[in-house]
């Protein structure tokens, strides 16, 4: 087995730690955040400028290539400082680009990726409705209907981060027939101002500066063109960016456990009291060393999940075990990072706060940890449970 | 040390049942949606705040002869969590401290002192600050900075405070601070003195802490500057105020955790009207065991921290030790009330994260009893040095 990372990973390792400390420090997240927007217009242009919405693209589409694992790396090194804000770089890659990837036509692919490469145009994800967020399938009420040459959309979604800035909302519906039933899913690139579309932006705990809104579609006319993958089966794009999100959040909270383990070694080495730095005291060392022991485990199965999807293998069960325990370390170490700093770990004015509320969604989204245990399961042969 | 004569009564008397009822009672007059509001506009609560007055809730455990209800820590547990289930621990700090904050005034405070304020602070007339957290000195009080010199009849005080609630609305403030340095042999605490002053805010500079949770209760940062205090508002012997500011310590804990149960009860029942109603996979998901069982299990953790509240506040209002108890009951229900919030919003999935349903501002806020007013790692040292008899760690 060979653990190391190649030169190449390694330089783009350095490039994206460096890149984020020097552009997006953690003091910049924070305010950010406090200021209140809804998206962090500054954030995508830096990544454009950096060059990095092109990374996952292949080079024939205007990319610079790359694989999930590629992906995963950057994902953990700008986590450390951004938290849950590194979605606005992750979610139209995933809704965007890796669906495109997987089942767009040729022409969507050349008119589209470059783009995309370049940071020009932004995909939200619309596929989650109000009625059930695992239960994606039963609880589709969205459709579309073909009229001539256009389809017409109708429902709601709920949970579309980024949809508010961006220039294509992906959007699943239930493919409706002449006679009123619904034959499979399609997959359709919707403008976002396309007249019928209404978006109410969600006020919610963690990654504030990247608002999720409310879609609501009425009588939405879009080209008929622009359902990618064949009608019927929408469902084959959204696959392939169920596993690469997974894999990408557990590199997400492998960066935040990055960052919560240096935030609470140096204020523990700083901090003072009964007469001496507290990092001295056993209690507090041993909560730091599982923090440590977190990462690690965490580093480990994100990494050979990314990995296994680089290389075309199977990794339903991998990425959904990584992303359930990476999740879960992430809180519980934010959690423990509150306490080690105390009432300042209440405070707004440091980092631990941030990371608590922003990882917490991990254990929620994509899927629960409740879900992926059942998903695991299965898989592992046991009776379905619910 | 432990009860000689009675019995613990575990049934709850009428004066705690009927205090339970009226104030379940009112706090339906400040629905959830209220506290939210409060919460994102960063406002004090002042229709709720009046109406607790009113309804005669902050003077609870005061003195009857200064128009409180002379009633006890018993009855303030049930009172305080019943406002935390109703509101979360934005409505319990809002009153907390005139509930019993001043408790070391009534103890200690000078004839003059308790009939000129007392009555002010039970009717909601007056917000008092409690100065004792200092920068470089949270749970080691003894190492606090703040000086007061001695000017005549009058104290000089210069000093910063920190996580100082309220002090945006307080009109008075009890101040713990150095008079003089300890002498050989004496506790390190020795020569800290307590005060009960005006917040002078031309002498007081108060900037407020922007904080994870319980925005519409502010915490602040105090820069105290020459700061002139007279002697008549001493509390107490001088070099004496951090003993007497022990004895309610205790109490402290309890309503602290009485706090946490109920924001704990609080985020389980909007869970399980949730697994209730919400159908997935064609039933209800409070029918699967990965979702009824974490709210099963809080249910029963959260009501043996509030039997360990109730046996603890029993025991301070007999006059009798309940040191033990009451760092118990500070350290389960903070634990207990968070896992609870934390598992309601497991079983919201999506819509926990949302403001709209309640639970993550119940989780933001909870968290904040396993922070103060002393972390689980401290309750542990006492536990093990005072009732295992374990060396002191630290």
């Amino acid at each position: 087995m060979d653990f190391d990372l190649t030169d190449t990973d390694i330089a783009w390792r350095d490039t994206a730690r460096e890149w984020v400390d020097k552009r997006w420090p953690k003091s910049r997240a924070r305010e950010l955040e406090a200021s209140g927007v809804l998206f962090p217009q500054g954030l995508w242009d830096d990544l454009s400028e950096a060059g990095f919405h092109a990374i996952g693209i292949p080079e024939e589409y205007g990319g610079q290539g790359g694989t999930v694992f590629t992906q995963a790396i950057g994902a953990r090194e700008m986590s450390r400082n951004l938290a849950g804000l590194v979605a606005v770089w992750l979610a139209p890659a995933v809704g965007g680009t890796i669906t495109l990837l997987a089942a767009g036509t040729q022409q969507q692919k050349q008119a589209l990726l470059p783009r995309m490469a370049r940071g020009e145009i932004i995909f939200a994800i619309a596929v989650t409705e109000p009625g059930g967020g695992t239960d994606i399938l039963g609880s589709l009420r969205t459709t579309a209907r073909l009229d001539g040459d256009e389809w017409v959309i109708n429902g709601q979604k709920v949970w579309s981060t980024g949809a508010g800035n961006a220039d294509y909302l992906v959007v699943l519906a239930a493919n409706a027939t002449g006679d009123g039933t619904a034959e499979g899913t399609n997959l359709i690139l919707v403008p976002r101002t396309a007249p019928g579309i209404d978006l109410r932006p969600i006020s919610k705990l963690g990654v504030r500066a990247l608002a999720s809104y409310e879609v609501f579609l009425d009588n939405v006319r879009v080209p008929a063109e622009n359902i990618v993958g064949p009608r019927g089966k929408g469902w084959k794009g959204i696959v392939a960016g169920l596993n690469a999100d997974k894999v990408l959040l557990s590199a997400c909270s492998t960066g935040i456990l990055d960052g919560i383990l240096e935030d609470a070694r140096r204020y523990l080495h700083e901090r003072e009291a009964f007469g001496r730095t507290i990092e001295h005291f056993q209690a507090l060392q041993h909560k730091v060393v599982d923090i440590a022991a977190w990462r690690h485990a965490s580093e480990l199965v994100s990494y050979h999940a990314a990995w296994l999807m680089s290389q075309g293998r199977p990794a339903a069960m991998e990425a959904t075990m990584a992303k359930m325990i990476t999740s879960e370390y992430a809180v519980q170490a934010a959690d423990i990072g509150i306490q080690l700093l105390g009432g300042m770990g209440y405070s707004a004015e440091t980092d631990m706060q941030r990371y608590w509320r922003d990882a917490r969604l991990w254990r929620i989204a994509p899927i629960t940890g409740e879900m992926s245990r059942n998903f695991i399961a299965e898989r592992l042969g046991m009776p379905r449970s619910f | 040390m432990h009860a000689q004569s009675e019995p613990p009564r575990w049934d709850l008397s009428d004066d705690q049942r009927s205090i339970r009822d009226a104030v379940d009672e009112g706090m339906k007059r400040f629905p959830l949606d209220y506290w939210r509001e409060v919460d994102s506009k960063a406002t004090f609560p002042e229709e709720f705040f009046s109406f607790a007055a009113a309804q005669g809730w902050l003077g609870i455990a005061m003195p009857s002869e200064f128009g409180g209800a002379g009633l006890g820590i018993s009855e303030a547990v049930m009172m305080m969590e019943a406002i935390a289930r109703g509101g979360g621990l934005s409505a319990a700090s809002a009153v907390h401290m005139n509930v019993f904050g001043t408790n070391v005034v009534v103890k200690n405070g000078s004839p003059e002192m308790k009939k000129q304020y007392l009555p002010d602070i039970i009717a909601g007339r007056m917000r008092v600050a409690f100065g004792v957290s200092e920068p470089d000195s949270g749970l080691d009080t003894p190492s606090l900075r703040t000086r007061a010199v001695r000017q005549g009849s009058d104290w000089r005080v210069n000093g910063r405070k920190v996580w100082i609630s309220t002090a945006q609305v307080a009109s008075k403030i009890l101040l713990l601070a150095r008079t003089r340095d300890p002498e050989p042999g004496e506790p390190r605490d020795a020569g800290l003195t307590l005060f009960f002053t005006d917040l002078d805010r031309s002498k007081i500079t108060v900037k407020e802490i922007e904080k994870l949770g319980r925005a519409a209760v502010d915490s602040n940062e105090l820069f105290i500057e020459d700061l002139i205090v007279p002697d008549r508002d001493r509390v107490g012997e001088e070099g004496r105020g951090f003993r007497l500011l022990l004895d309610g310590l205790n109490p402290e804990r309890l309503l602290v955790a009485s706090e946490a149960v109920g924001i704990g009860r609080a985020a389980l029942a909007i869970a399980v009207e949730y697994a209730k109603q919400r159908h997935v996979f064609g039933r209800p998901i409070g029918q699967n065991q990965g979702v009824q069982f974490p709210l099963a299990d809080s249910f029963a953790r959260l009501e043996s921290a509030w039997l360990m509240i109730l046996r603890g506040a029993e025991l301070y209002d007999r006059g009798q030790d309940c040191g033990a108890e009451a760092n118990i009951a500070k350290l389960l229900g903070g634990e207990y009330g968070f896992q609870a919030a934390d598992r309601a919003m497991q079983a919201l999935g999506g819509y926990s994260y949302a403001k709209e349903y309640h639970l993550e501002r119940l989780w933001r806020e909870v968290k904040l009893t396993r922070l103060a007013p002393v972390s689980p790692e401290l309750i542990l040292c006492y536990l093990a040095e005072r009732k295992l008899g374990l060396p002191k760690s630290y």
